[in-house]
């Protein structure tokens, strides 16, 4: 696993933990708001008021390509993001083989498909919209 | 529509029946969602004169159609029920990631009728909701409690509870949901009335929203807005709402030893950078309700205890209104209410009226359990707070507010109950800002901060132009037209029905217009500024029929004596008294109220579509004599 250069950046020390992020995510991707799609995933730790954000590395190698049962992760030639087809069955194998545990598993549109973060075709729409400008890319 | 989940959960809790309903659209389509519905519940479904503490009283946990989305702070959630305080209606606010669960969980609202004969609490798991056994939880602290459930349940839960006070009736208690509380009014009391431990919820639904695009836009708006204006993306941001402390003391607002004063001698020990900065003995962590930008709550951690979030309204009431200054008593004062469970506003308040009865010597030590009451004695604070959280002791006297203490003590201690309509005054001096003498008067739920807070118009002189607010304000003048607060007074309500945070309009941030265009995006419904104001001044005129009903009137709606009768400390109003009658005058006459009742007439009601509200309430004569004066 070798991470890569273009990928959404966390600065975990300023969060504040309103998951904005993950809201604007699903949004933007599946025209609802939902915790179950997330690109970046919010985690309080034990201690009050710290955070854990975990999003996709766009790793090189992709780990997560290399174990996909069908093939459908790609890189996307534009944006650089390694992107889920279409054509997802959902068996998990990416997910097991993400060292970041940065995909999670969804049917919000009735199917079972993994998701995970593509940069928005380019220009992430959470960077923006991160309050304490924890987030860059 | 779009934005809501159309299904509310009703909870019988005397038959343990648990069913699942659509929306009342009437409801909606005349009051929005949020505290409206709440309130519309109240009315519709409820006997009017019903005790607060009875089962017959409603308990609503309701979230509006904002509540989950992206729309800065839309983590509210309105829990409405009568108030044991006040015998008003009760309709509280609270944050948290409790209201975005439900949403996501497939719920607007959750309403609670009757009394379960054991203690019990609700588990929400997305489609399945259960009533399940709580004694293993009664007794056990707000803390506690949500530990107890998130080691049964699971961590993704998000929990609202009552600690001890809640179940020992306190009318001061709260609901608590991480560190989050829906403070005051009693709501914890009503809950703890129906033997209701606590709600827990799980969702991973999806909130719909109707056109993205348009929703986008209107959000980054939204957000350039809060951003842009500097005394809430600076201080505010920064240091929380304790920020406004110094600014409260300059203008002469800050209410200091029970009001007497309206500036705190001892104002530079309790300023924020003192409790910031002194990084030896306290750590300080961000830790924000869902979708906040603003991030008002700071979690503070003094040596072994976790104090919780220090807030504007708790350092006040602990600190210059009880004539503390050191930030150890303030935060050992709010530790308590906070794992107890009590409004720090009343609970302060309650305090510092017992320090200036002990002063004046109606109580005594036999009423203080030895503890000597004096203004600034810290320590005699937090254990007279701790007393009244368990009501130990003394601490039994006191654990229903000022007023009601005052009614038990008889004699002359009325005269120090700063109160209206039983509700402790919050960090506001009235005569520092004729604006708030009339938004503490006039609140529907007793003298509430939220209702709105409008020193930032007068005292602050801050400008709201898409409010129509577009010249300053004289704070010192109580003849000066009040329409400019009936507006602003709606524009505080609308953020309650959407279940979007007070903090998007308090410093005059997010426009009306702006929220309308949300609105619109969210639930494809088209609705403009205008419409969204009178959703609102809807619910306050069912508020104020409701009130009417229990016997509130013009008297009720008038400050303590104090305020008419002492001038100012200090700071710019020095010397100024409250002309309570001119200003409610102007106030009625702003709102079409009628002048005795204190309600809208009835033509007001005909025009906003409640006739069968005045029918009720308007005798038919009067309403005879309406009709014909309409024609």
């Amino acid at each position: 696993m070798k991470p890569g250069a273009i990928k959404i950046r966390v600065n975990e020390e300023v969060c504040q933990g309103c998951r904005t992020c993950e809201a604007v995510c699903s949004l933007i991707h599946k025209e609802a708001v939902s915790p179950q799609v997330r690109g970046i995933q919010v985690k309080e730790l034990d201690e009050p008021g710290n955070f854990k954000l975990t999003v996709c590395q766009q790793c090189f190698d992709m780990p997560c390509a290399e174990a996909c049962s069908i093939g459908c992760i790609t890189r996307n030639v534009y944006s650089g993001a390694v992107e889920i087809g279409e054509e997802c069955i959902g068996c998990e194998a990416c997910i097991e083989a993400c060292p970041y545990d940065a995909i999670v598993m969804t049917d919000l549109d009735g199917e079972l498909k993994a998701f995970k973060c593509d940069l928005c075709g380019g220009l992430p729409e959470c960077v923006p919209a991160c309050p304490r400008n924890a987030l860059s890319w | 529509m779009k934005g809501y989940k159309d299904c509310v959960i009703k909870v019988d809790l005397t038959t343990s029946s648990i069913k699942k309903e659509k929306l009342n659209q009437e409801y909606i389509k005349k009051y929005l969602g949020g505290e409206g519905y709440g309130i519309a519940l109240l009315w519709y479904e409820m006997p009017h004169t019903a005790d607060p503490l009875s089962p017959e009283n409603i308990l609503s946990f309701n979230t509006g159609p904002m509540t989950g989305t992206p729309t800065p702070s839309a983590s509210r959630m309105s829990i409405c029920f009568m108030s044991p305080l006040t015998n008003t209606i009760g309709a509280s606010n609270i944050g948290s990631h409790f209201g975005a669960e439900l949403k996501f969980a497939g719920y607007d609202s959750i309403v609670f009728t009757g009394k379960s004969e054991k203690p019990v609490y609700l588990v929400i798991d997305n489609d399945k909701v259960e009533l399940r056994d709580a004694s293993h939880l009664w007794g056990l602290d707000t803390r506690e409690t949500t530990e107890a459930i998130l080691d049964e349940l699971g961590k993704e839960f998000k929990v609202c509870c009552i600690g001890q006070s809640g179940e020992l009736l306190s009318s001061l208690a709260c609901i608590f949901s991480d560190d989050c509380f829906a403070g005051r009014g009693g709501a914890g009391a009503v809950m703890g009335s129906k033997n209701l431990k606590a709600v827990a919820v799980r969702g991973t639904g999806k909130i719909e929203i109707a056109d993205k695009d348009k929703f986008m836009a209107a959000f980054k708006d939204a957000y350039r807005q809060v951003r842009e204006e500097a005394y809430t993306w600076g201080p505010v941001h920064g240091y929380g709402t304790p920020a406004w402390v110094g600014g409260a003391d300059d203008c002469g607002l800050l209410p200091t030893r029970n009001l007497i004063q309206n500036q705190f001698d001892g104002i530079n020990n309790v300023l924020p950078y003192q409790l910031w900065n002194n990084t030896d003995k306290y750590k300080i962590t961000r830790r924000t309700c869902y979708a906040c930008q603003l991030g008002c709550h700071k979690f503070v951690v003094m040596g072994d205890v976790e104090v919780g979030e220090m807030e504007y309204e708790t350092l006040a009431a602990f600190g210059p209104r009880c004539g503390v200054d050191d930030y150890e008593s303030i935060c050992m004062a709010g530790y308590y209410t906070t794992i107890y469970g009590i409004d720090t506003i009343s609970g302060g308040a309650t305090i510092s009226a017992i320090m200036e009865w002990y002063e004046k010597g109606i109580i005594t030590k036999e009423h203080t359990d030895g503890l000597e009451m004096n203004f600034g004695n810290g320590s005699a604070m937090v254990e007279m707070v701790r007393k009244m959280c368990l009501r130990e002791g003394c601490g039994d006297l006191y654990a229903d507010g000022s007023y009601a203490a005052a009614k038990k003590i008889g004699g002359k201690a009325m005269d120090y109950v700063m109160a209206v309509k039983g509700m402790e005054i919050s960090a506001t001096d009235p005569r520092g800002a004729s604006s708030m003498t009339i938004a503490f008067g006039t609140s529907e739920r007793g003298a509430c901060h939220m209702r709105p807070y409008a020193a930032t118009i007068d005292a602050f002189g801050y400008l709201y132009p898409d409010l129509g607010i577009t010249e300053n304000k004289d704070p010192f003048n109580d003849a000066e037209d009040k329409t400019w607060l009936k507006a602003l007074k709606e524009c505080f309500v609308v953020t309650n029905l959407l279940g979007i945070c007070d903090f998007n309009v308090i410093n005059t941030e997010m426009k009306p217009s702006t929220m309308a265009e949300l609105y619109t995006a969210i639930t494809g419904f088209e609705i403009d500024k205008y419409e969204l104001l009178r959703t609102a001044e809807r619910t306050i005129a069912l508020e104020r029929a409701l009130n009417y009903q229990r016997g509130f009137r013009r008297a009720d709606d008038r400050l303590p004596k104090r305020f008419m009768t002492e001038p100012a400390f200090g700071g710019p109003p020095k010397g100024r008294v409250v002309d309570m009658e001119t200003a409610l005058d102007k106030f009625y006459e702003a709102c079409s109220f009628d002048k005795e009742k204190a309600i809208p007439t009835p033509e007001k009601y005909a025009e906003l579509g409640m006739e069968d509200v005045a029918s009720v309430i308007y005798d038919e004569v009067s309403l005879e004599n309406s009709a014909a004066s309409l024609d």
